[in-house]
C-alpha cells in the first residue's frame, strides 16, 4: 500500500513533487539529491513547517504581516553531516488586534496587535531508512514575545516517606480550652 | 522574606516582627511616618533603619553565635537592601540602587523595577489608612488600625495590595498588606501543603519545606509526632485561634502530560513527570500541535492546613 501522499504536496510544484515522491522511497538518495539541490531542501522546509505554522498561529490569534510570513537564512542553510540538510527559517506575523478580529483558541490569549518572530530550523534526515524530519522551534522566545512568562519556583516534591499520613484527630468542640495556657481574654487581636 | 518560602503566600517570622513594631499607639505610627515622608522627600532608604527603633533589636533575630541559626537583623535587613531593593553601599555607607543599573532587580528574574519605592510607597499609604479613621470625624478613633502584612509570589512584576476596611460592629479597622513579587532565585515550591518534615530549614538543605515547628495544623488530623508535641495543638479548636493562615488546596499536585502523546514518539519512558510536547522528535508527516509548559493536576482530597511559623505560616498567639 502506497504511503500517504504529504499533506502539504501543494505547496510544491508538480515538478518538486514528482521529484520528491520519486525519490521518498529511497531516503539516502533523496538526501543525497537534497544536499546538491538546497532550494528543494528549503522549499521542502518551508512546505512541511507552514501548514503547521498556519495552523498553530490561527489557535494563537496570529496572522501573517504585509512583508512578513515565512523565509529561509541562505547563511545558515545546508548540508549537515553525512547525510542531512539543515534549514534555519523565522515566520514573521502580528498578533492580531482585537479590533481585527483577533483571538485564537489557545489558551484564549488576548490579542495584543503586537509583531511576532517565530524562529525554528528544520533538519530532514534518513533515518531507520525513512526520510524524517525535526522541527526546533524556539516555543520560549515566542511566548516571551507574547508576555508570557514562567512561574519560575521549582516544585519540590513533599510526600510521606511511607505513605502514612497522621492519625484523625477527634471531633472538635469537645475542650475549647487551651493546653497550658490561660483563659482567652475577651475580643480578639486581629494583629 | 523569612528563612524560605515553600508555599505561595507568606506571613513567616520576618513579616510577623515587622508587624510587631509596626502596630503601635497612634503616636508611634505617627512617628513611623514621619520617618518615611522624610526618606520620601530625600529619596532614601532611611525609613528602613530609622522607621521603627527597635525593630533591628527584636531578640527575634539571630544572635550570631554559634549555634544560632536564626539569621540576624543585619543579614535580614542585608537581603533587604540587596536581593528585594536591589541596592549596593557605597564607599561612604550608603545605600542606593546599583550603578550601573543590572538587566534586572535584586534576586527577582525577569523584573526590573524600582521596588524600594514600592514598598516605601506601600507602607507609608498603609500607615496613612491606619491612622485615619474611616469617618470624616476622626475624633471617634483614637487609635491607628492594625496593618498586616504577606507575601505573595509570584507575579510577572512587582506590586504591593494595600487593603483596608472597618471590621463591623467594632470601632476598629484594618489594614492588609500584600507585597505581590516576582519570584526569585532559588525559589521552589512545595508540590504539598503536608508536613513531613519536623523543621523548614534541615540541616544542608537547599530550600525550605513544608514543616510541623510551631504552629503547623492539618484540619482533622493529630500532630504528626504527637508523643514528642504531646501538647499540640496548643489550641484544641482550631477556629479558636487567634491567628492563623490556612492554605485550603489539594493534598498533592503533580505535573501531567505525555511526551509524544500526539505524535507517539519521544518518550523516555518516565511519562508521569514529562511535560512537552515534542516537536523534535523525528517525523515524516505529524499532527503536532501547540507545545504547553507543566500543566499541573492536584491530586488527592482537598485539606485545610496551617502552615508553620518557620515555613511562612503564623503562631497561633501571633508571636514569633
Amino acid at each position: 500500500m502506497p504511503p500517504d501522499p504529504p499533506p502539504w504536496e501543494d505547496e510544491l510544484t508538480p515538478e518538486q513533487l514528482e521529484l520528491f515522491l520519486s525519490l521518498r522511497e529511497s531516503p539516502e538518495d533523496l538526501m543525497g539529491h537534497l544536499r546538491e539541490d538546497v532550494d528543494l531542501a528549503v522549499t521542502l522546509a518551508r512546505a512541511d513547517t507552514r501548514p503547521y505554522l498556519r495552523s498553530w498561529f490561527s489557535e494563537m490569534g496570529i496572522e501573517r504581516r504585509p512583508g512578513g510570513g515565512w523565509s529561509n537564512d541562505p547563511e545558515r542553510t545546508g548540508p549537515i553531516g553525512p547525510n542531512a540538510v539543515g534549514v534555519e527559517w523565522r515566520w514573521v506575523g502580528t498578533h492580531k488586534d482585537e479590533a481585527d478580529g483577533g483571538g485564537g483558541d489557545f489558551n484564549a490569549i488576548a490579542p495584543s496587535g503586537r509583531d511576532v518572530t517565530v524562529r525554528g530550523f528544520t533538519l530532514m534526515g534518513a533515518e531507520d531508512r525513512r526520510f524524517m524530519v525535526r522541527r526546533y522551534i524556539d516555543w520560549a522566545g515566542l511566548f516571551a514575545q507574547l508576555g508570557l512568562t514562567l512561574n519560575w519556583r521549582t516544585p519540590v516534591a513533599s510526600e510521606s516517606p511511607n505513605g502514612e499520613e497522621p492519625e484523625d484527630e477527634e471531633p472538635e468542640g469537645e475542650s475549647p480550652e487551651r493546653a497550658g495556657e490561660p483563659e482567652r481574654p475577651e475580643g480578639r487581636p486581629t494583629t | 522574606m523569612g528563612d524560605g518560602m515553600p508555599y505561595h503566600l507568606e506571613k513567616g517570622p520576618l513579616l510577623r516582627i515587622f508587624e510587631g513594631h509596626l502596630n503601635g499607639n497612634r503616636a508611634s505610627l505617627e512617628a513611623t511616618l514621619g520617618v518615611l515622608e522624610t526618606s520620601e522627600a530625600n529619596d532614601s532608604v532611611d525609613w528602613l533603619f530609622a522607621g521603627a527603633p527597635a525593630l533591628w533589636n527584636d531578640p527575634a533575630f539571630g544572635s550570631g553565635n554559634p549555634g544560632d541559626r536564626r539569621p540576624t537583623a543585619d543579614e535580614m535587613r542585608g537581603r533587604l537592601l540587596t536581593e528585594w531593593f536591589g541596592y549596593e553601599q557605597d564607599g561612604a555607607g550608603n545605600w542606593g540602587p546599583k550603578q550601573p543599573p543590572e538587566q534586572t532587580t535584586g534576586y527577582w528574574i525577569g523584573y526590573r523595577g524600582d521596588v524600594h519605592r514600592i514598598v516605601r510607597t506601600a507602607m507609608k499609604w498603609a500607615l496613612k489608612l491606619a491612622l485615619g479613621t474611616g469617618s470624616d470625624d476622626r475624633s471617634k478613633q483614637p487609635e491607628p488600625w492594625p496593618i498586616e502584612l504577606f507575601w505573595k509570589c509570584p507575579a510577572p512584576w512587582f506590586e504591593a495590595w494595600v487593603v483596608s476596611r472597618r471590621v463591623p460592629r467594632t470601632d476598629m479597622g484594618l489594614v492588609t498588606v500584600f507585597l505581590v513579587s516576582p519570584s526569585h532565585e532559588g525559589a521552589s515550591v512545595a508540590e504539598s501543603p503536608i508536613a513531613y518534615s519536623a523543621v523548614a530549614t534541615p540541616p544542608g538543605a537547599s530550600h525550605p519545606i513544608p514543616s510541623w515547628e510551631d504552629d503547623y495544623q492539618w484540619i482533622g488530623k493529630k500532630h504528626p509526632d504527637p508523643n514528642k508535641f504531646p501538647d499540640r495543638p496548643r489550641v484544641k479548636n482550631a477556629v479558636d485561634r487567634d491567628f492563623a493562615t490556612w492554605v485550603v488546596t489539594h493534598k498533592q499536585h503533580r505535573i501531567f502530560g505525555h511526551v509524544g502523546r500526539e505524535t507517539g514518539v519521544g518518550g523516555n519512558g518516565s511519562a508521569e513527570r514529562d511535560r512537552e510536547k515534542n516537536t523534535a522528535g523525528p517525523q515524516e508527516f505529524a499532527d503536532l500541535t501547540i507545545p504547553q509548559l507543566a500543566m499541573w493536576e492536584g491530586t488527592d482530597k482537598v485539606v485545610v492546613v496551617a502552615p508553620s511559623l518557620p515555613a511562612g505560616g503564623i503562631k497561633h498567639d501571633g508571636k514569633v
